[in-house]
């Protein structure tokens, strides 16, 4: 440790070197888990504050990076570990934003409501399953009596066959978003 | 590695399941940086996601607000030093550094989760409410706030969405700040209104002063200024001139017609009172006339207007009814 005696700022430098290099691939991983833009920023940030307090004890990069994505984890982990004793949570949650992709939504969302229709039943019950009701892989397997193996290989088919025959409306979507930003 | 048989579908459906391991999140992020294609399939995967349910899209918020946010916790009095608008503004210097050290003393109580926040929102109605420090917070239509219950940060942080008019009750130690899109509008203790549409986001200062900053920039709004954000430009400005303090009218029922429609008046006062007007004859709606009202009963306001256009007002719980000759 003594490595870094009398060099604190560049420690704290470091950190901020990190945040930049990772805030984004962070901030993306925890919204997958919370399903929330603001919940995730608190989170990637509660973690860096952690990585703060323990600037000196840095060592090496690669390290770093996966400390902070376990941390990103556990502590989202432990937010919707709370979420679900608190229901009033989700209550607020939901209608702020209901509005907001009203624009992309409608026709967007008919035509690839369409098109999980068309999926094999297997693939469209355990893609609505994990995608509408939010269920975790292993409820779904054990709803289904299917391994986890199973549900995993069903949604990565779901997702490559959606991808394939929602090319041309990804693009019209893309450049929605595109020109919105 | 952009060969189609070989996409990582399997591993995709995890990450947006929210299933990933931190091990297989690295992956992800590690696989789009190695080749350009992958990115483009990336995205296409995440906005088919997204567009499945009519929820919360993701939107990555902007960094460097991100970081000011985090550097203010971890170390006021060092990062501050570093602000250019401090460099700028003396006076303001001194009250970011008094409570930059009051800060640093409440910053050993442990940080309480953002779990619990309350939450405003607002339909067609408007809404008053007292936050936990007596500030008073008025919610225009289509808004919502939300803030951690008795403000026990170290800062009193307010997630804005919409419009809405502040006043601050002051307490140095603790600054007030609203966060609105890539926005932040800090204060000490002030009367303002903050209002986001699709281009901008503006705060309108009655008493006191406000420091709008986004990413590095900031500026300083007094009262009876107007500080623009132009959300395509990144931009921070003053607008010129003196706003329309009527705009607030919603929240301070503060009232200074000047030759407006009898139409517009009521549409205001219909909002600030909660009240509904019902004009019987459809010719008074373009009567005009002049006067101004400081947070007058609704009673009184309309027997200013009864006298001055020569119409009677009858109410009926919370409907008036506007009778008389119309004006040409």
């Amino acid at each position: 440790m003594n490595i870094y005696f009398g060099k604190a700022k560049d420690q704290d430098k470091l950190v901020e070197e990190y945040f930049q290099t990772y805030f984004e691939g962070l901030h993306r991983y925890a919204f997958t888990i919370l399903k929330d833009n603001d919940d995730a920023k608190d989170a990637v940030q509660a973690v860096f504050l952690k990585l703060w307090e323990k600037r000196k004890e840095i060592d090496e990069q690669q390290s770093v990076k996966s400390y902070l994505y376990t941390a990103v984890y556990h502590y989202c982990l432990n937010i919707k570990r709370h979420q679900k004793v608190k229901d009033s949570y989700m209550a607020y949650h939901q209608p702020v934003y209901e509005h907001r992709n009203e624009l992309v939504g409608k026709e967007t969302h008919r035509k690839i409501m369409e098109h999980i229709e068309a999926l094999s039943p297997q693939c469209k019950l355990i893609f609505s399953k994990s995608r509408f009701e939010g269920l975790k892989y292993a409820e779904i397997a054990a709803d289904m009596g299917l391994s986890v193996k199973t549900v995993e290989v069903q949604m990565g088919k779901a997702l490559k066959i959606l991808r394939a025959k929602l090319f041309d409306i990804m693009m019209i979507l893309l450049a929605w978003l595109f020109f919105k930003s | 590695m952009s060969n189609v048989e070989s996409l990582p579908y399997e591993l995709l459906g995890r990450y947006f399941s929210g299933e990933a391991t931190p091990e297989e999140a690295i992956a992800v992020d590690d696989w789009m940086r190695t080749h350009q294609d992958n990115q483009v399939v990336y995205d296409q995967v995440a906005a088919l996601w997204d567009s499945a349910v009519l929820q919360q899209r993701y939107q990555l918020p902007d960094k460097e607000t991100a970081l000011r946010e985090l550097k203010y916790k971890w170390n006021p009095p060092v990062v501050k030093r570093s602000f250019p608008a401090l460099k700028i503004a003396a006076g303001l210097a001194l009250l970011v550094g008094v409570a930059a050290i009051l800060m640093l003393q409440l910053r050993r109580q442990p940080e309480k989760t953002t779990l619990a926040m309350i939450s405003r929102q607002t339909a067609t109605d408007i809404f008053r409410d007292t936050l936990p420090d007596n500030s008073l917070a008025v919610l225009n239509s289509h808004s919502a706030i939300r803030y951690a219950p008795g403000f026990t940060d170290s800062v009193r942080m307010v997630n804005l969405s919409g419009e809405a008019w502040f006043d601050v009750t002051s307490h140095p130690d603790k600054p007030f700040i609203v966060a609105v899109g890539d926005v932040r509008v800090q204060v000490l203790g002030t009367a303002f209104n903050v209002k986001q549409s699709e281009e901008k986001i503006s705060v309108m200062v009655k008493s006191g002063l406000v420091r709008m900053s986004r990413g590095d920039s900031s500026i300083l709004v007094k009262a009876g200024q107007e500080g623009i954000y132009n959300i395509a430009g990144k931009e921070l400005g003053l607008t010129g001139g003196a706003f329309n303090g009527n705009q607030m009218g919603y929240a301070t029922r503060i009232f200074n017609f000047e030759n407006i429609t009898l139409k517009e008046i009521v549409a205001q006062l219909e909002k600030a009172y909660g009240i509904k007007v019902i004009l019987e004859n459809k010719a008074l709606e373009n009567c005009t006339m002049s006067s101004s009202f400081e947070n007058k009963p609704i009673e009184y306001v309309f027997e200013v207007i009864s006298v001055t256009l020569n119409v009677t007002c009858r109410f009926e719980k919370d409907k008036v009814f506007v009778s008389g000759a119309g004006c040409n």
